[in-house]
């Protein structure tokens, strides 16, 4: 559309300089006569409007946090069903056992992402590498706090990796990457406001094209808090769950 | 089991015994739909907030900050005091655009020079980039045509009237076909849905398929061939219902308009829901768990839609990708021409599409039987096996 308008707009004024020619002026006065004010378009960071930069990182960060998703939610509902282990472990310290594992892999993956990104795809990275890596880290603290609190919620396995459909999978659109969060109203500017990936997807991009992102600090703190009251609600849910399920044990033993 | 009992208890399963999978066939397309209707409602992206940094101060510069403020697009929020303070609110992302009007601008037109307005963007996101961009353009191009107008009938003595039809010798007026207001809500919406409608009777046939492999006693020795037909006919015909019941949500909630006949939608619809089901019939029977086929459906849903050329088109995608897009993803087949046929009440090529998504379907459901029997002996093998633990 904006190449049509720029075609007709260069068409019209070479058509109306050879018009105003007519009445006897010169050639490039007759220019400047009809087409007075230019406009100068400036693209900051990213100048040759490629969807590639536009769209890659917040791409990568949803496919991390898929993958976290396929393999983290159904842990805490598998500890819950089977119960192997008893009272001895904490509800913390199994969780916390549980989760590094994933955190430091998924950190590992997000590095070799963002290579793939600067080095087959030429995204740039402009910011330090340890910035990128600490909003990694973050993020991905925060998927496996939301996404223990779903696998906390639920009955079984299965319904555990499925239940984050309607939660995971549409984060990227709802993370203001392409839709601007300033457009969000009402309910998608609260539902968005919840995701772990609103706090990240345009932070990455920031600092991949332009080398700073203004929100950084409170981007890492709203990622922090999303990771930390989610994993405690989980670590409440979990915890009674566990209880409820020694009790039942504790009683069939007796029983016998 | 005939297929009357067959559906029977299909039927006791998805409302009594497992009623996720109801959940799944109806929640999952129309939750998505409220999901991104919401997200969306605005239609366009509106009151970008402006800065602007008038070095001129003169009437004209005025004027033309008014017709900036005017617009729809952009927001003035900010006045910049000098360039810094105006790239230091755009790198703040205070402002998401700034227009520079510089010192000597109404002294240039007046003297018959051309002066050039500045407009910057932050070019990271191009949903304001490119909106922006082209309101800009409109209002600069509008306001120079009015100074040209103006100015030039001053110099050369020529009325206005004589002088506006040499000034502005081209008028074109832009139609936009199918979605005149270039709304999100109807280019995004429709997609989505029909990606959460293939996830929701992924999940919905792989449950069904995974309670027979476990529960193959109750069974009874009924044919495989006939097991699936009986599957397939209720989901299909729940699949309609939740397909029906999404045009009529968003054609009455979201005001999506549905310019096609019914009969066109629910054909294709048909045949999507066909080819889906049989796919997940497919993949389902493969895994020895329903938590596995459940993680892989759920990491192919995302390149289902993006594979599907519904944002990004088919035909800038190399031909591999073009090939695999069309061979592996039914969503193809259906993304696109679904919303054709809702916004404009026609497609390209309705029959082919219809049956390319037949052809997958039934590719699938040739092999789906031999799945389904393979996964049978599978569980078979593993029963036997903790029968044997069990009695050891």
């Amino acid at each position: 559309m904006v190449s049509i308008q720029e075609n007709n707009r260069t068409f019209s004024v070479g058509l109306a300089q050879k018009l105003v020619e007519g009445a006897g002026v010169l050639p490039n006065e007759a220019l400047h006569m009809v087409y007075p004010v230019h406009i100068g378009v400036r693209l900051l960071n990213n100048p040759t409007t490629g969807y590639t930069s536009f769209m890659l990182p917040g791409i990568v960060l949803n496919g991390l946090q898929i993958a976290l998703l396929v393999t983290v939610t159904p842990l805490l509902s598998a500890l819950c069903r089977r119960n192997i282990y008893g009272p001895d472990y904490s509800s913390f310290l199994l969780m916390t056992a549980k989760a590094l594992p994933y955190w430091f892999l998924g950190l590992i993956s997000y590095a070799v992402s963002l290579a793939g990104l600067t080095y087959l795809w030429a995204v740039p990275i402009r910011a330090q590498i340890w910035k990128l890596l600490l909003l990694g880290g973050f993020f991905i603290f925060a998927v496996i706090g939301v996404l223990y609190l779903f696998s906390a919620m639920s009955p079984d396995e299965t319904l555990a990796v499925q239940l984050p459909l309607l939660y995971i999978m549409p984060g990227l659109l709802f993370s203001g990457l392409s839709w601007p969060l300033l457009s969000m109203r009402g309910f998608s500017k609260w539902f968005s406001s919840t995701m772990p990936i609103t706090y990240a997807g345009d932070c990455i991009r920031d600092l991949m094209l332009a080398g700073y992102c203004p929100d950084f600090a409170y981007n890492l703190k709203m990622l922090l808090t999303v990771g930390f009251t989610a994993g405690t609600i989980a670590w409440c849910i979990f915890t009674l769950r566990r209880y409820i399920s020694d009790k039942i044990t504790q009683k069939m033993r007796y029983k016998q | 089991m005939n297929l009357w009992q067959i559906i029977k208890r299909e039927l006791y399963e998805i409302f009594l015994k497992d009623p996720r999978r109801i959940i799944f066939i109806f929640g999952a397309i129309l939750i998505y739909l409220f999901l991104f209707g919401s997200l969306y409602e605005p239609g366009i992206v509106k009151h970008v907030p402006a800065i602007i940094y008038d070095e001129d101060q003169s009437h004209l510069s005025r004027k033309l900050i008014k017709n900036i403020d005017d617009s729809e697009t952009f927001e003035i929020v900010q006045n910049a005091s000098s360039e810094e303070a105006m790239l230091q609110a755009l790198d703040n992302k205070e402002v998401y655009a700034a227009i520079q009007i510089p010192r000597d601008f109404s002294k240039n037109i007046a003297l018959g020079h051309p002066a050039t307005v500045l407009y910057m963007v932050n070019g990271a996101n191009l949903v304001f980039a490119n909106t922006t961009a082209t309101a800009a353009q409109d209002i600069i191009n509008n306001y120079s045509d009015n100074i040209a107008i103006n100015y030039t009938s001053l110099r050369l003595g020529l009325s206005q009237d004589i002088l506006t039809p040499k000034i502005i010798p081209i008028h074109y007026n832009l139609r936009m076909m199918n979605n005149p207001i270039q709304t999100y809500l109807f280019f995004f919406c429709i997609g989505l849905s029909m990606t959460a409608f293939e996830q929701g009777l992924f999940f919905a046939v792989g449950a069904s398929v995974h309670y027979d492999l476990n529960h193959l006693s109750e069974l009874n020795g009924t044919p495989i061939y006939k097991l699936i037909f009986g599957k397939l006919l209720l989901h299909w015909s729940l699949a309609t219902i939740a397909f029906i019941s999404f045009l009529f949500l968003a054609g009455h909630v979201w005001y999506v308009p549905v310019k096609a006949s019914y009969i066109k939608l629910l054909l294709l619809n048909s045949a999507f829901c066909f080819a889906v089901l049989c796919l997940g019939i497919f993949i389902a029977a493969f895994f020895i768990t329903e938590l596995k086929f459940v993680k892989v459906s759920l990491v192919y849903v995302v390149p289902a839609f993006i594979f599907s050329g519904y944002t990004w088109p088919l035909e800038s995608m190399p031909a591999s990708m073009q090939l695999m897009a069309k061979i592996f993803f039914p969503l193809t087949w259906m993304s696109n021409p679904i919303r054709d046929l809702l916004l404009s009440g026609t497609t390209n090529n309705l029959i082919q599409d219809i049956l390319m998504l037949l052809s997958i379907g039934s590719v699938c459901l040739v092999f789906s039987v031999k799945a389904f029997n393979y996964g049978r002996k599978k569980h078979e093998q593993l029963s036997a096996k903790a029968n044997l633990k069990f009695n050891y």
